[in-house]
């Protein structure tokens, strides 16, 4: 029985890990697109940007430091990232900045299906913090951000 | 050999006249949540009712609310040889203020009121409620903030 519960408990620890590896990697996605958008953004958006910037490098130090407090390595950021689409305009540094604020809540919510509450809570929270920014970017607001569609139930 | 009850009911044969199980702490958390959302969408049906001319405005959050009440009422799933119990009704929302400025504020402290508390009840929620109601609260998030930047006319 101890056996089992150490198991059942690896297991906890393991999810833990990969969702944790998954919002950082979001982070790290994140941080180094909002070098690419603020190339192109100026004004109030620039300084949007900026700060934006500024909370992933943040979030990015946090998981960090969570991942190996779990005896983890934390995973490094690619070199390089392909954005989603070209990079040449404001329009599409504000598209990509939704996108990379979508991505980031979806990894959140990955973390909020744990069964450890800490984690749970801290998903949620980073969720909320993303789906701001990501508004922000959008001008407008979705009712279930970070939930794909085949989660929502028809009819 | 006939076993009187008791030796029965302890042996871990079911007592066959117990009360059903009661609700699950999943399914109470679901029944507050649909209950607080109904409480919302109540709010904005007040405000809209004592400021018409704040429809176009105040519409889109109360149409995701919709969606959000939809999709939590889809969850509760009633088996059919359960009597259901009615869901309990939300408390009447406070009167409108005659200002629609204060009438917006009204709305946006509700979001954040019930985006604070979708995230307290997380805890007892399975992972795949947990994570809709992360993003109910996600979106109650975002529509405090894009409800605080609303500048109604005449104040």
């Amino acid at each position: 029985m101890a056996t089992g519960a150490l198991a059942r408990g690896d297991a906890a620890g393991s999810a833990d890990i990969t969702a944790l590896q998954s919002v950082l990697a979001a982070e790290n996605a994140a941080v180094y697109g909002y070098g690419l958008a603020g190339a192109q953004l100026s004004g109030g958006q620039l300084s949007a940007a900026r700060q934006y910037w500024t909370v992933h490098r943040a979030a990015r130090a946090t998981l960090s430091a969570m991942i190996a407090e779990r005896g983890a390595q934390p995973g490094a950021a690619a070199v390089a990232y392909r954005p989603p689409f070209p990079v040449n305009s404001a329009g599409a540094a504000v598209s990509l900045a939704a996108v990379l604020e979508d991505g980031v809540v979806r990894a959140y919510l990955g973390l909020v299906a744990l069964d450890d509450q800490g984690l749970r809570a801290f998903g949620a929270q980073g969720m909320q913090a993303a789906a701001i920014r990501a508004a922000f970017w959008r001008g407008s607001t979705t009712a279930f951000p970070g939930l794909p569609a085949s989660a929502l139930r028809t009819g | 050999m006939m076993l009187p009850l008791a030796a029965t009911a302890s042996c871990g044969v079911p007592d066959l006249l117990a009360p059903p199980p009661g609700p699950t702490p999943s399914v109470r958390t679901l029944r507050a949540s649909i209950t607080a959302e109904q409480s919302l969408v109540d709010t904005y049906q007040r405000v809209l009712a004592a400021h018409p001319a704040l429809t176009a405005m105040l519409r889109p959050f109360l149409t995701q609310h919709d969606d959000h009440l939809a999709q939590l009422k889809s969850r509760l799933i009633i088996p059919p040889h359960v009597k259901a119990t009615p869901l309990p009704s939300p408390p009447a929302p406070a009167s409108p203020p005659t200002s629609a400025r204060a009438a917006i504020g009204m709305v946006g402290d509700a979001e954040r009121a019930a985006a604070a508390a979708q995230l307290g009840r997380l805890a007892a929620a399975t992972p795949s409620l947990a994570q809709l109601l992360a993003s109910i609260a996600a979106s109650e998030a975002t529509h405090a903030v894009a409800l605080s930047a609303l500048n109604p006319a005449g104040g």
